[in-house]
């Protein structure tokens, strides 16, 4: 078997793997008790865990509004 | 200091092409600010003539459960593939005359093959937010970063990244295009509000921790590479993965060691988000001094949220502006580490750093602040005018505050998202995963984070307790009160 084939069966192996993670594994565990309470909990708080900047934050309650008021409050 | 050994090549902004390129004033890095601080003010005049009609025009992949297809179906704004094909088609249309500038030759076949890479970059890129989507790998926040490095790497340790479509695969201009854009979501003003507590523990903490962890990892752990230990420590010390882009592209890091750095932020974001409440509860602190450590101390902002969530209502608050003021420091950072890694480059005389310089410019005449100045990663001027335009905005009245927020919110937020989105796949594309063995220094960048992360929960325990448990109790009990 050439390198090419062996190389283009490698990537092949990976989508597969990955599609049954995704597709499969993933929404299985999304279901186990635990985990949907967490999830739930974090939808109804409006926390996304996986925000990266605090501007992402924007539908949490975490008051960017609020922040953004005092501070034009402040410089008056 | 000893010089880092790498070949120059491998660093942001210096691949041998773009070197040649830098020369013209048309470079990476002036792209990056013509582009990001014309979409800045195309947002900002859109917002002011369409107001809060601009929600969901622009979108992401949105959460899913179940199935894939949910994520681009189903959306509060309409279906998000719509969305997503608006903010990437934004992008690419843009991208093409800076990928065509920046490319050796300028025919329509380059063109072609720039449309065509852009095409399937975008596709990987839509593909990582899907995959970050998924409800369970939201909740861990594992962010769409990773899986885009994952996604470029698969592709580029198999078959291999074709040869076409490499114009198109340019990570560190859509980073700094990006951080041009990022610039303008901090927001200075928000320092103002948040007064003296939080200030004491972001501000004062942090650049301690950061510099002790640069000098324990450089100096004592004997790491060669002095731009790995500074993106750990921006990244463990600062806001984590958006630290630790700003902080890479400031001191051209090299690609592998940015993905390193991400990849242990995750795997300890993850940890400490779920370990941390649960040592608070345990050893029942309280709620307002836990909330402003786990604001120090975790990483990423959406984890210190959630995390601060798990302590209570109040805990989440102190967490999460603490956590946004330590963002704000990203800014500040950036600027440093750029001006201290030009200066430090050009007092560099070992004979690694003469020939880096060499290739960086052949032109060794001037003074100090002169080769400083043509050392110094331009974009970083892009993101403190964003930064600049709209703080002073936001701070002018409650009407223009709300120009920038729908502008940052509804706009710049979510191609800002994209284009570091799309840089992760370029990275990936561009990187040999053989290429990552040597940035994990054999175990010591895990060390380096470790004891840098101990050191970060001592400190700012100690602030936190003193600040806001002792010092300034009354008066953050009085904002919190409902």
């Amino acid at each position: 078997m050439s390198e090419t084939v062996i190389r283009r069966l490698a990537l092949a192996a990976s989508c597969l793997a990955l599609a049954i993670l995704w597709c499969w594994l993933l929404p299985m565990l999304s279901r186990a008790e635990l985990v949907r309470q967490q999830i739930q909990r974090s939808e109804q708080l409006g926390i996304n865990p996986a925000a990266i900047y605090y501007t992402d934050v924007f539908e949490h309650p975490v008051n960017n509004t609020e922040v953004d008021t005092d501070a034009i409050d402040h410089c008056r | 200091m000893q010089p880092d050994e790498s070949p120059p090549a491998e660093r942001f902004n210096s691949s041998p092409e773009t070197l040649v390129e830098s020369e013209g004033w048309l470079s990476e890095d002036v792209w990056a600010i013509l582009l990001g601080l014309g979409m800045l003010l195309a947002a900002l005049v859109v917002a002011w003539t369409w107001g809060v009609e601009l929600h969901g025009w622009l979108g992401k992949p949105g959460g899913w459960t179940e199935s894939p297809l949910e994520s681009l179906t189903e959306g509060v704004w309409g279906p998000p593939w719509k969305s997503s094909l608006l903010a990437w088609g934004l992008i690419a249309v843009a991208a093409l005359p800076a990928l065509l500038t920046l490319s050796t030759t300028k025919t329509w076949s380059t063109l072609a093959r720039l449309a065509g890479g852009l095409v399937v970059v975008g596709l990987l890129a839509t593909l990582a937010q899907v995959m970050a989507g998924q409800a369970v790998v939201k909740q861990y926040g594992f962010e769409y970063v990773i899986w885009a490095l994952l996604l470029g790497l698969l592709i580029s340790n198999t078959v291999g990244t074709p040869q076409w479509m490499r114009g198109a695969v340019r990570g560190e201009m859509y980073i700094k295009w990006g951080l041009v854009l990022l610039g303008a979501e901090v927001l200075f003003g928000k320092l103002l509000a948040l007064g003296i507590p939080g200030v004491m523990v972001s501000w004062v903490v942090t650049p301690i921790v950061l510099v002790t962890t640069f000098i324990f990892g450089y100096r004592f752990l004997k790491i060669r590479s002095p731009s790995l230990v500074i993106v750990i420590s921006a990244d463990m010390s600062v806001c984590g993965v958006s630290a630790a882009i700003a902080t890479a592209a400031a001191c051209r890091a090299k690609r592998e060691e940015l993905s390193i750095a991400i990849g242990l932020s995750m795997a300890f974001t993850a940890f400490m988000m779920v370990a941390m409440p649960m040592a608070m509860r345990f050893g029942e602190v309280d709620d307002i001094v836990g909330g402003a450590w786990i604001g120090g101390t975790i990483d990423s902002t959406g984890a210190v949220t959630a995390a601060g969530a798990a302590l209570g209502e109040r805990a989440e608050k102190v967490a999460t502006t603490v956590k946004m003021i330590q963002n704000i420091l990203i800014g500040a950072i950036a600027f440093a580490v750029s001006v201290y890694w030009a200066a430090r480059q050009r007092t560099d005389t070992s004979p690694e750093a003469l020939a880096e310089a060499a290739l960086v410019t052949d032109d060794r005449t001037g003074g100090f602040f002169a080769e400083v100045w043509r050392r110094f990663p331009k974009f970083v001027l892009g993101f403190a005018a964003a930064s600049i335009i709209t703080t002073l905005l936001t701070l002018s009245g409650p009407s223009h505050a709300e120009i920038v927020g729908v502008a940052t919110g509804q706009f710049t937020k979510v191609l800002r998202g994209w284009l570091f989105c799309l840089a992760f796949v370029c990275i990936g594309l561009e990187t040999n995963f053989r290429a990552l063995l040597p940035a994990l220094s054999g175990g010591k960048t895990l060390l380096l984070y470790v004891c840098g992360q101990s050191l970060n929960i001592l400190l700012t325990g100690l602030m936190a307790m003193l600040v806001f448990g002792w010092l300034f109790r009354d008066a953050i009990q009085w904002w919190l009160a409902p």
